[in-house]
């Protein structure tokens, strides 16, 4: 019984590619029943986000370990060959330790970021729901959310904020009692604002007005975002009506400029402007930030929050691995418990029955003799068993091995065929991508921004 | 019943201190645990902190009287309002500067021998006036304490300094919600302990004069809170201003009763 992981994510693949690939939720379901009936899974969990498409399950006996990503590369046309190259599959333990990690948001874009927790328990639910989750994944799913639960809450790399989108809604927050009641306007309708709007979207801001040069652009964004768009003209009036500003641009000179704004702030009342102007050179005129009331920010003050906030997780990122690998320890030490129970009792089945076999064979014993041999010989299978137990169960001694020299039927597993137990689980992986890019390393300055 | 009373008396610096530390854990690390406990560990500490003050009272009528008992009674009236504006606002994050204070105020009051023996009270208006003035008084610190962290938060906004202020302290807005609300009730209780201190002060058994130091004080303290809380209503004042003036009316407030007391003779010190 052996867990299985099959995939590519933005370690390991550009993102167009992990765009291409990623499976919509309402194509979730015909994905499982294909990796079950195509794949040659017998349990199967999918796992599709913007940064990773990845498949968990236990192959069937006999399947080729390719097969998954076969059977995953045909869901998508022109995905021919695309996991094969940019994908990886692990096996055993590291499948278990790359679901810890993945689930613990250790192997996020954004390092500790807490969408990837509810993404996993989303998909576990589907692949229960759909008839495809067996008993290794009601195993280990269940016990990587506990372990992310138990990385989130023991360190600190889910706390505080890193990346420039959560920069700029820390400040909005730091600002407003409820972002809920906030209105916020653009100057712009590129990525960069896009992405900020998207974000702010998410905290459920009030309203939301989109000023562009180009108009079609903003009606796109706006409607997107369930917005209206306004001149980009009218910028300075709209600011002055709004609560935060994004600005971003690649105008030459600052579009919203303090002679415009000033005279309308005075309309205001008590209430906070917070101006994110995230455009280089500057879109918003500095001098506004002198304003009473107004709170001026630019990209380099995000980026410096974001980066803060990077480098507190970052050092804190060994004891989330420590937490993480000492999980996948206590996962085999328990898994082999379970695995060595129906050996262990065979074990002592065929020890009893050779000690009957033995006691029988001898005829010229009195009754005396045999109740003595019967007690001494009881108590030596027992002391036998108690050394022995400990050893099959942290695989020492291979159960298999032991009951096939000592000439005892082996039982069947205990759910699901058993497979042979390896020791080396490094020789169970096949990366595609060549050495092993899954690890910690994903912190440095060119790290994208945004999250899973 | 004294040694219920003396029970928590004993007991009430170490319910100050885990809840003044559930809300420290909270400020500083945010932690879930300690969020879920720390409003519980409060409400309990300011639960006994009242039943304390309450036997104190029916086992001495002249507790108003007795400097103990009033340091006590700030402290549960710190504790009070801020209780009440956390259950109304939602924030937990603020809850470790009030809980500070309260457990300072429980700890010096414990040391002046809270259930020992307190001068006369003449009439029962002079202990309504005196409860009116503690929560007064009470009011005016909170709002003060926020007003001050809302002047840092602002501080640290503007001068962009994103540390570990910024990153704990509620928002602007909140903040400032805090201190006005503070200072309504602060103006509310004032209301109050003057009406009272004038039905007190014109006893034929006592010198009043509407130009007793003691009185010109008080009056503009109350007189100062009206204002700010009229002018944010109306949009006249804005949040800084507000909250440097709930500083200075605390200040104030501090002067006229440790050093105007010395030149009153409703107050004589």
């Amino acid at each position: 019984m052996e867990l299985i992981v099959a995939g590519l994510s933005h370690h390991t693949a550009p993102l167009e590619l992990r765009e291409r690939v990623a499976l919509r939720p309402e194509e979730l379901p015909r994905a499982l029943d294909g990796l079950v009936t195509v794949g040659g899974l017998s349990e199967a969990l999918v796992l599709s986000t913007c940064n990773r498409t990845e498949v968990y399950g236990r192959l069937g006996e006999g399947v080729d370990r390719e097969r998954p990503m076969a059977a995953l590369e045909q869901l998508r046309p022109g995905a021919e060959g695309s996991f094969r190259r940019h994908g990886y599959v692990h096996g055993g333990e590291r499948a278990v330790g790359h679901l810890f990690r993945v689930t613990a948001g250790l192997d996020s874009l954004v390092l500790g970021e807490p969408q990837i927790s509810g993404q996993v328990s989303r998909a576990y639910s589907l692949a229960c729901s759909t008839g495809t989750a067996g008993p290794l994944l009601h195993r280990v799913v269940p016990r990587a959310l506990q372990v992310g639960r138990r990385v989130r809450t023991e360190t600190s790399i889910a706390r505080g904020i890193a990346s420039v989108a959560g920069a700029g809604i820390g400040l909005a927050v730091r600002a407003f009692r409820d972002l809920g009641s906030c209105a916020v306007m653009s100057i712009g309708a590129g990525q960069t604002v896009a992405t900020a709007l998207r974000a702010l979207h998410g905290k459920g801001v009030r309203s939301i007005v989109v000023t562009n040069r180009t108009p079609e652009r903003a009606e796109r964004l706006a409607a997107e975002l369930g917005g209206t768009t306004a001149p980009l003209a009218d910028a300075a009036r709209y600011a002055a009506e709004a609560d935060i500003v994004v600005a971003a641009t690649d105008a030459a000179v600052p579009l919203l400029r303090d002679a415009d704004l000033a005279p309308l702030l005075r309309r205001r009342g008590a209430r906070p402007l917070v101006v994110l102007d995230l455009g280089v050179p500057r879109d918003v005129d500095p001098a506004i930030a002198g304003r009473r009331g107004v709170y001026l920010y630019t990209l380099d003050d995000l980026q410096g929050i974001a980066d803060r906030g990077r480098n507190e997780r970052a050092a804190d990122l060994p004891r989330a691995e420590a937490i993480v690998t000492s999980a996948v320890t206590e996962f085999r030490r328990r898994r082999r418990s379970l695995e060595a129970a129906p050996a262990l009792r065979a074990l002592l089945d065929g020890l009893l029955t050779m000690r009957s076999d033995v006691i029988e064979a001898d005829r010229d014993l009195s009754d005396a003799e045999r109740a003595t041999v019967e007690r001494l010989t009881g108590h030596f299978v027992d002391r036998l068993m108690r050394r022995l137990a400990p050893r099959l169960k942290d695989g020492t001694i291979p159960p298999a091995v032991l009951l096939d020299s000592l000439g005892i039927e082996r039982p069947e597993a205990p759910d699901g065929p058993e497979t042979p137990d390896r020791t080396d689980t490094d020789r169970t992986d096949t990366d595609h991508t060549g050495p092993d890019r899954t690890g910690p390393d994903h912190t440095g300055p060119d790290q994208p921004r945004e999250t899973t | 019943m004294e040694s219920l009373a003396r029970l928590l008396q004993a007991a009430l610096p170490v319910a100050w201190t885990a809840a003044a530390a559930a809300y420290l854990l909270v400020f500083l690390r945010g932690e879930r645990p300690a969020d879920r406990w720390c409003r519980p560990l409060a409400v309990g500490a300011a639960a006994a902190h009242t039943v304390l003050l309450v036997l104190v009272g029916l086992s001495a009528h002249t507790a108003f009287t007795s400097p103990a008992f009033l340091i006590s009674a700030v402290g549960l009236s710190v504790a009070l309002v801020h209780v009440v504006l956390e259950g109304r606002v939602g924030s937990r994050t603020t809850g470790v500067f009030p809980a500070s204070i309260v457990l300072v105020l429980v700890v010096v009051s414990s040391a002046l021998d809270l259930l020992g023996p307190a001068p006369d009270l003449p009439r029962w208006s002079t202990a309504v006036h005196v409860a009116g003035a503690i929560l007064a008084y009470a009011g005016l610190l909170l709002s003060s304490l926020y007003g001050t962290l809302f002047l840092m938060q602002q501080r640290a906004m503007r001068s962009r300094r994103f540390g570990l202020l910024w990153q704990r302290l509620p928002s602007l807005e909140l903040l400032d919600q805090f201190s006005v609300r503070s200072l309504v009730a602060a103006a509310i209780f004032l209301t109050l302990t003057i009406g009272f201190g004038h039905v007190v002060g014109t006893a034929p058994d006592l010198a009043f004069a509407y130009s007793d130091p003691k009185i010109m004080f008080t009056n503009m303290i109350w007189l100062g809170a009206v204002l700010i809380v009229v002018s944010r209503r109306l949009h006249w004042m804005r949040p800084a201003a507000s909250a440097w003036g709930a500083i200075v009316l605390f200040v104030v407030a501090v002067g006229n009763m440790l050093i105007v007391d010395s030149f009153s003779s409703v107050h004589p010190g």
